[in-house]
């Protein structure tokens, strides 16, 4: 059987929700600690690169995903 | 619950990149956030999963807290049903996360840990540097 190739879109889909959703939880895209978390994880992925059978999957998506 | 472990209710917004819950113990109820930021690395998208206590002074996360609100297990079992809560909204992505456990590993279909300098496929009693995980 054919193995799947899943490529990472990064689309939103709708889907059930077991989360209470609010727009009292405010974005924190803009926190400097997710900010720092975010850039380190960069380096280190550009360090030392994915594994490779996820890289083969989900290679292709060259820019952010439009969240 | 997840896998087994109960965990705390959680709150998130219309992005789904935001999750808010309350840790409860003898610390009195802490505040945590967890935030799935995207990033692109070598042309490839993931997100970025962090996590950690909101401070209501500086209004930003604190870096250094360390609440020890005896509720590790149950704030573990939390953030693990954010990812599938974000999973489920973002069914084709990477989760990249750094720390020496992955939460309920049994949740992903594919982990992967990375130890002594290369990503491998998870197995228990390891201490990895970081994960790289996708939706089951």
């Amino acid at each position: 059987m054919k193995k799947q190739i899943r490529i990472a879109t990064g689309t939103k889909r709708k889907a059930k929700s077991h989360a209470i959703i609010t727009d009292k939880v405010k974005d924190y895209g803009n926190d400097p600690y997710f900010v720092k978390k975010a850039k380190e994880s960069k380096i280190f992925l550009e360090k030392h690169g994915f594994p490779k059978g996820l890289a083969l999957a989900f290679h292709g998506l060259k820019n952010k995903p439009n969240v | 619950m997840v896998d087994g472990l109960d965990h705390y209710p959680f709150l998130t917004n219309e992005s789904f990149l935001d999750f808010e819950f309350e840790s409860e113990g003898p610390k009195g109820r802490i505040k945590k956030v967890v935030r799935y930021s995207p990033q692109n690395a070598n042309g490839i998208t993931y997100f970025n999963l962090a996590f950690g206590d909101w401070n209501e002074e500086t209004r930003k996360i604190d870096d250094s807290a360390i609440s020890n609100n005896k509720d590790r297990e149950r704030i573990l079992a939390t953030v693990a049903a954010t990812v599938l809560e974000f999973t489920a909204h973002f069914p084709d992505v990477m989760v990249y996360s750094k720390g020496s456990t992955p939460g309920r590993t049994r949740l992903y279909q594919i982990v992967y840990g990375f130890t002594t300098g290369e990503w491998l496929p998870y197995e228990k009693n390891i201490n990895y540097e970081a994960f790289l995980t996708t939706r089951k």
